[in-house]
This record gives structure tokens, sequence and C-alpha cells, in this order.
């Protein structure tokens, strides 16, 4: 598997003024082969966290069991079931263990058996199903982990968002990712995208119950097209070099706050890489004085897979009009998309400063014919302009949490 | 082999200098010792980009407004590394905001350490800003619910208040931070 994907960089300048400092974007693109080959899909380990608070009553909970029974059905013999619901309390509805020695035709009764009552203990739940991963599962073997959790309510356990976070963290760390499923409109959908985004998972807003039966699938799918569990990119710059305001661009838009610096080598989590699916980040750098000449600016690769190693090569020059000319603006494109539509996401959410900047960055970014002749930049703030405009308007709480779920996320293609 | 450029020893089969990243086996012209000198400049830059054309407080690398890269038209004036520490605002659990000489933005992520989740709520994501012009850091209160205050003063609508070392500036009214100038 190792050398079947491959690294893309691009900057949007590549000479830079002799014996000056200069700055510039690095845009970094992954781009995996389209598909997995049948021996090498990796088994999953699939955790369900379900919601079984009062709130859930009826056409919720049930549309949710329906959706867990018909996933039991799609599992292989050598992929691993959890799953827990939660209300008050937390309750094991199925042990974490391998398909193949379990008895399903139980555990479908016990799910049937689940009732609506209670508060939304979510943190305990979460935590449960962690340690039932890292517990059940033997360290070394070879899967794709996630915990699919769904929820209709803000907690009610009173639980630090940090404390939150650092389980997130530990999450990813112990190769588990969080899906974060939330449906209707009282949610707290600040949390799971934190959630998400620290765990190297995603958050999706469910408008109808009656998707949830195919989103988990859609899940259960997308686990079965993973060919790197949740890989870092490295990164290593020359010396008195520095990165700083790092976008994860594609597919999910956010500000990376979690970058592991040592030194001048910077260490930044990225999600599951999926078969097909592009990711992007993108950087802007401050690059220090060199003499005329070409220099190696950076070392870039997935960790443990130094055959993905890029070297990034520039230009040091005199000739200050060669410096002036932008080779690419596509890394500029992508920081500005990215940065307006972070914006735009804080400013719908009441921030006033920020929905301000955000239309004025809007704006200035449709203005640059070198900016919009990338799709997946107009794109994005075309969009990012259209949410700030409705949101003049006012929005509801479920117009919202689709707006903000539009704002984190960008596809280059499609 | 030797670095001709900064002297490092590289182990044999390497084409570039592990330290500087120049091509190795080459001389080069030395011009100007390559450290970042000191800005003295306090004007501002207008973005050269016609479409954009947008005036950036000075040390500004990249325009605020379209990102271009401001550095490159300005060859020959020397400019200060960005992230360089100089100041900070010390928190109760000796927890650290950082200050350079850009703009600093303060938000609720800064203290989400230190401030309890159900207080959090009080700080705003944009809270206040903080500049530094001409040696001399300011603070300003973002027109936030909860309020900014300089050594227990509100802030308000009152514009920019400079900040001197040792000065305590509370934010929404749920933790107070010291500044301290380096």
């Amino acid at each position: 598997m190792g050398s079947s994907f491959s690294l893309k960089y691009t900057l949007n300048h590549d000479f830079f003024l002799a014996n000056q400092w200069s700055s510039t974007y690095l845009a970094i693109e992954l781009l995996p082969p389209g598909e997995v080959k049948l021996s090498e899909i990796l088994p999953s380990a699939i955790y369900l966290v379900i919601d079984r608070s009062g709130s859930m009553k009826k056409q919720k909970l049930d549309s949710a069991k329906t959706a867990a029974i018909q996933l039991i059905r799609q599992l292989n013999p050598s992929d691993y079931l959890g799953l827990i619901t939660f209300s008050s309390r937390v309750e094991r509805v199925a042990l974490l263990g391998r398909v193949q020695s379990a008895d399903m035709e139980f555990v479908e009764k016990e799910i049937n058996n689940v009732k609506a009552s209670g508060g939304t203990e979510l943190y305990q739940a979460l935590l449960s199903a962690f340690q039932d991963m890292s517990s059940f599962i033997p360290p070394g073997e070879k899967l794709v982990k996630r915990v699919i959790m769904l929820s209709d309510g803000q907690p009610t356990d009173f639980v630090r968002n940090e404390r939150y976070i650092e389980l997130a963290r530990r999450m990813r760390e112990g190769g588990v990712s969080l899906i974060t499923l939330g449906i209707g409109s009282s949610y707290n959908e600040d949390l799971l995208t934190s959630l998400a985004e620290y765990s190297g998972g995603t958050w999706k807003h469910i408008a109808s119950s009656a998707d949830i039966p195919s989103i988990f699938s859609d899940r259960l799918e997308e686990a079965r097209t993973v060919i790197k569990v949740l890989p870092d990119i490295q990164i290593i710059l020359t010396k008195d070099a520095s990165m700083y305001e790092v976008y994860k661009s594609v597919p999910e838009v956010y500000l990376v706050k979690d970058i592991n610096k040592k030194g001048n080598e910077y260490t930044i989590p990225l999600s599951d890489i999926l078969a097909g699916e592009q990711q992007i980040l993108v950087a802007s750098l401050n690059i220090p004085p060199r003499p005329e000449g070409i220099c190696r600016l950076a070392q870039v690769q997935i960790a443990d897979e130094p055959e993905s190693k890029k070297e990034i090569i520039v230009t040091y020059t005199s000739d200050s009009n060669v410096c002036n000319i932008e080779n690419n603006a596509f890394p500029r494109g992508i920081f500005l998309s990215s940065k307006t539509q972070v914006l735009t996401r804080l400013g719908i959410s009441g921030d006033r400063n920020a929905l301000s900047e955000a239309e004025k960055q809007a704006e200035t970014v449709l203005r640059d014919n070198s900016l919009t002749r990338e799709k997946v930049v107009l794109d994005a703030t075309i969009k990012a302009k259209e949410t700030i405009q409705k949101s003049k308007h006012g929005l509801s709480d479920e117009e919202l949490k689709i707006a903000k779920e539009e704002m984190t996320r960008i596809r280059r293609s499609g | 082999m030797k670095c001709g450029y900064c002297g490092e020893e590289n182990v044999a089969e390497e084409s570039y200098c592990a330290e500087c990243g120049m091509v190795l086996g080459k001389e080069y012209k030395i011009a100007q010792p390559a450290s970042p000198v000191k800005m003295n400049a306090t004007e501002e830059i207008e973005c050269p980009n016609p479409n954009c054309r947008h005036v950036n407080p000075s040390g500004t690398s990249f325009c605020t407004l379209c990102g271009t890269d401001l550095l490159q038209y300005r060859s020959g004036i020397p400019i200060e590394l960005k992230g360089e520490v100089k100041a900070k605002l010390v928190l109760p659990d000796n927890n650290v905001i950082t200050l350079n000489h850009d703009t600093r933005l303060i938000s609720r992520i800064d203290f989400d350490k230190t401030v309890p989740a159900e207080n959090i709520k009080y700080i705003s994501r944009r809270h206040a800003r903080i500049t530094y012009e001409k040696g001399e850091y300011f603070i300003e209160d973002l027109n936030t619910a909860n309020g900014t205050a300089l050594n227990d003063v509100e802030i308000g609508d009152s514009g920019k208040k400079i900040l001197k070392d040792g000065d305590t500036v509370g934010f929404g009214g749920v933790i107070t931070a010291t500044f301290k100038d380096q």
C-alpha cells in the first residue's frame, strides 16, 4: 500500500529576493488512488453511541434503531461492533467484539428494546466507547476504528469543553476517529464540530430522521475506503523559516490548532485517507534570507511514509521583477477562501466583527480574477457570501446548523 | 561536505544543506548578514494589488484582505521576523497569551484552558484587539456584550488604550490577566 498515494505542493511564488525576508503561501495536496483493492480493505471497528434521552422519543430513536440494525447486517464477520446508548447513564447494548463471535440476533433484540428517557450524559458515553476500543481490540491489529455518535441535544453533564477536546485528541492518538451526527435544532453543533476536528472525524447535520439509516451505511462504506488511518503530515522547514495560520481546506475547512512543533519540524494531523478523496492543507510561510541560488525551503512527507517525501525547492534571485510575479494563485486563493469560510462560520454564530471581515474578504476575493479562475475558490467564496447575506435576514436554529455545515467543507470537484 | 553558505558539515550523499537548504558544492556571495534586522519603518503599506489597494499596518507580511505578499514588494526594507514573542498577558493559572508586533485578536479560545466552561460564554469569540504602534501596545474592546476592563475601568467604546507593564486587563468580567512587556 505504502507508496500508492502522492503529495503535491504548490507555492504562489517560486522566486524570492536574495538576502531578504519573504513570505508565501504553501498548499499541500494529498492525492490518493481512486479505489482500494478488495484484498486491501481494512476491517472496521464501528462503535455506535446513540442518544436515548427523552427528546429522542418516537421517530428519531425508532429511526436510529432501524439504522443500527441495518448497519449490523452490513458488517463483515471480521469487523468489530459495539453499541452504547446513553441518557442519564451509559448502557452497553452490545459489548464490543468481533461480529463472527457475537450473537447478532440477541443484539438486534436488545436494540429493539431500547426506550427513550432521561438526560444526555455524552462525555461518559464517549469515554466508555473509547476505553472499550482500547481494551477489547488487540493492539497492533490493523483496523479502521470509528465511533459514530448520534445525539439531538445539549449534553447535560456540565463537562468542560476542554475535557471533551482532550478526549477527542486522545481518541485520535489511539487511532479512533469520531463521527458526530446531530439531529434536530437543539444540539450543540460547535461542540460536535470540535470533537470531529480534534479526533480526525467529521460532523454532519441530519435534517430528517428518515435519513439516519442511509447516513449510517454511508459511514460504513466510507470506512471501507480507508487507505491510511489518521496520518500526520510532517513539514521540515529550513533554518529560520516559519509557518503560521494553517488551514485544512479540503474536504473539511477549519483552522488547524493541533500542530506539533519541534524546532523547525511541524507535524499536522490529517483525517483518514480515503480512496479517491483529495485533502488539501494550506499555510502561510515566512522565508528567511538566502544568497542568490537554489535552496531547499522545506521537506514534506506523510509521517511513516518516506516514499511520499517531496522537497520544496525555490530560487533566490536579485531580479525583483521575477519575484513579483505570482506564478500560481491557487495557494493564495484556497487560503483566503478557507479563511473567509472560517470567519463566516464565526460570524453567523454571532460575532459581528468576523461577519463584516468575512464579507469584505469575500468581496475582495471575488474581484480578483486570478483567484476566481480556481473553481473551488470561487464556489467556496460565493457560498460564504450567500451565507452572510442570508444570515442578515435571520436564520432559524436549523438553518444556522445547515449554514455552518456548509462552511465546514469544500470539495474540489463535484 | 561543507556548505558553501552557512558552513554546516553535511553527509556526502546530500544535495542540499540540512541547515540552510542551499545547494551543496557551491560557493555563495554573502552579501549581508542573514539575520532579521529590527524594523523602524512605521509607514502603512498600501497593497499593490490593483483590485484591493487595502492599506495595511506596518510590519504586515500579507495584505490582510487579499493576501498579496507585501514583503515581495518591499525589497530593500529589512523587516522583523513574525512570531517572536515581545510581550504577554499572564493569566491567573500562569497560562500566557503571547504577543508579538502583529495585531493580536483576543478571543474565547485563548481562555478555554483557564476559564471554566460555564463562564467562557461571557468572553466573545472576538473580544479585544491588541495592536503595536510606535513602540507601544494598545488594547481596544471589540464592542463586546460583557466588556474589557483596563485596571478595573471598563474600556467600552472609548477606543484604543495604551498598555503598560503590570497593567491588569479583565475580560468579560470573568478573568483578569496581567500585561508583561518584555
